[in-house]
């Protein structure tokens, strides 16, 4: 069942007419029937696997809140406990492809095996990590209702793409009495129907034209242009879906976290990744890049560093180990192959190279008396982020290394095609999703414009609201892209 | 608090740190910023500042961070 189908949306009514019929303090039941429904429907048993996680963290933490002595042992346990599931049913070949020449000098092998994984496991598991150093941390109190805590850690709407949360944060919305709320109803399916236009209008479209690409290895400007597509489809596959399960949440009442900011009008990678899988990135700094940056060794260095008056230096080494860190976890996390892995370092790399040469750069600026404010040095720096960004997204997108070097190779390859319409799309499709795209540019540019389009709409007169609904229902209906059974095609991030 | 505004000029000058109340919610200050100010605020005051105390409410302002100076002191 994908977030973007008639089954999902049928689920989702059937929960929401039982949820608000239910008296307001067992709403959460519901809620909890609902996620063990959807879980099982999409990984049977395999739900067992994130219910024995849920028990050790459960119980851990509570030990770990009462513990005088041995808090921090019992916190490693149960990030060690939880963690391994995932390192086993994820990584497993991933690390034995590492391990296996090794010992082979010696005569030993250890067959690959492949498990199949439970939905959601790589954001529940971080969400699990993250709760139990928060009750180390004293930022929440253990909670003393294993129910509760299964129904957060499963909460369907997030289970599969995210956005990661906190129990901290959601815990009043998820538990507290939630009435229904027209204006909320109305929000929340606009929100939904934005999601369904970008997954399956735009990022299913492009995905056609993009496949073909990288399926035949074409170089040239349709490689260009694919690459560009990729990155256009990435983000209106995921943020689409991010649209979506943030809607079907606020349909309970409940807010998800915020997981993308327009992230293409990012004047830096930096700031990209600020506006990009928000969650993501707040999740790594908060409970892997301070951790690591903060460590009694870490502090010791930059204090060195800076007593012999090398203070941008200081900077460079302080942040160097930390951030290696980082983006070695946000590779992996994406999955477990050295392509991602490079992926991770792609962005390491460039992030430490600015920190490096950013007193230069800032010298050359002075020096040629660039005005840094003016709207036309901007727009430069937010184009030459989305071609790094481009960059990044065609070895994300590519098979292995060996197929990203040959394709980066053909990005400088003069080819031009017979016809543009050989790889599956027709000049009608590139001017509905340019038409389409426009419109997605369009809230966005007002979103950075501090204009909330939602309560915007809100403040029309019914005619007008009522055009807009239509031209959205609409929309989805007649230009969707239809798989199997009326269905979208998965979404990306759901893989990993 | 003159001495918070001359690390925190070091670590990211070009800032009227008196006036500003949204040093982090307001995206003056990065990650890498703020490891480095606190690197240097432990060497200056001979504290300890740890990931706990590392929330949005300690580094917000001039003020919030003299206090939390002070209370680890």
């Amino acid at each position: 069942m994908s977030y973007a189908s008639l089954n999902f949306l049928i689920l989702v009514i059937v929960l929401m007419c039982f949820y608000y019929v239910c008296p307001k303090k067992y709403r959460w039941i519901i809620l909890l029937l609902g996620n063990i429904y959807f879980f099982m429907s999409l990984s049977g048993k395999l739900i067992i696997y994130s219910l024995i996680a849920t028990i050790i963290t459960y119980a851990l933490t509570i030990l770990l809140e009462s513990s005088k002595k041995n808090k921090k042992k019992i916190l490693i346990l149960n990030i060690f406990l939880v963690l391994a599931f995932l390192l086993v049913l994820k990584y497993d070949n991933f690390f034995l492809s590492l391990l296996n020449p090794i010992i082979n000098l010696v005569g030993l092998k250890i067959p690959y095996k492949k498990f199949i994984l439970p939905i959601g496991i790589s954001y529940y598991t971080l969400e699990m990590i993250a709760y139990s150093v928060d009750v180390y941390r004293k930022k929440v109190k253990a909670e003393t209702n294993f129910l509760k805590l299964f129904t957060f850690f499963t909460y369907f709407p997030k289970l599969i793409e995210g956005p990661i949360s906190k129990y901290s944060e959601m815990k009043e919305k998820m538990f507290s009495s939630n009435c229904f709320d027209y204006e909320k109803f109305k929000n929340a399916w606009v929100l939904i129907g934005y999601g369904f236009i970008k997954k399956m209008i735009i990022a299913d479209r492009l995905g056609i034209f993009v496949d073909k690409i990288f399926e035949q290895n074409i170089i040239g400007l349709p490689l260009i242009l694919a690459v560009i597509f990729y990155t256009i489809q990435i983000y209106c596959d995921f943020s689409g879906c991010i649209d979506i399960v943030s809607g079907v949440s606020e349909l309970f009442g409940i807010n998800l976290p915020v997981n993308f900011k327009r992230p293409f009008f990012s004047t830096s990678i930096q700031e990209f990744w600020t506006r990009w899988h928000i969650t993501l990135g707040a999740w790594l700094k908060e409970y892997i890049f301070y951790p690591i940056s903060l460590s009694k060794l870490n502090m010791k260095l930059n204090m060195k560093v800076r007593k012999i008056k090398f203070k941008h230096l200081a900077r460079f080494i302080t942040i160097a180990f930390p951030l290696l860190f980082v983006w070695l976890v946000n590779g992996l996390w994406h999955g477990a192959s050295i392509k991602y892995v490079t992926y991770g370092l792609y962005y390491y790399l460039l992030m430490m190279l600015g920190v490096l040469f950013k007193p230069i750069l800032d010298f050359i600026v002075k020096k040629l008396k660039i005005n840094t404010e003016v709207w036309s040095y901007k727009l430069f720096k937010i184009l030459r982020t989305i071609l790094i960004v481009c960059i990044g997204m065609l070895l994300f997108r590519s098979d292995s290394l060996t197929q990203f070097t040959l394709l980066f190779k053909g990005l400088f390859s003069f080819t031009m095609p017979k016809k543009i319409t050989e790889f599956g799309l027709v000049y009608k499709d590139f001017r509905l999703v340019f038409f389409y795209i426009l419109i997605i540019f369009g809230v966005e540019l007002a979103g950075e414009l501090k204009v909330n389009v939602r309560e915007k709409l809100n403040e029309q007169n019914l005619i007008f609201r009522w055009l807009v609904y239509i031209f959205i229902i609409f929309s989805i209906l007649i230009f969707g892209v239809y798989g199997y059974g009326f269905d979208a095609k998965s979404f990306i991030y759901g893989g990993f | 608090m003159k001495e918070i505004v001359e690390v925190l000029n070091e670590v990211k000058p070009g800032v009227d740190y008196l006036k500003e109340e949204n040093l982090i919610t307001g995206g003056i200050l990065s990650s890498f910023d703020l490891v480095m100010l606190i690197a240097m605020l432990n060497d200056k005051f001979n504290i300890n500042i740890t990931v706990v105390d590392l929330v949005p409410e300690n580094f917000e302002n001039v003020k919030s961070i003299e206090n939390l100076v002070n209370k680890l002191k």
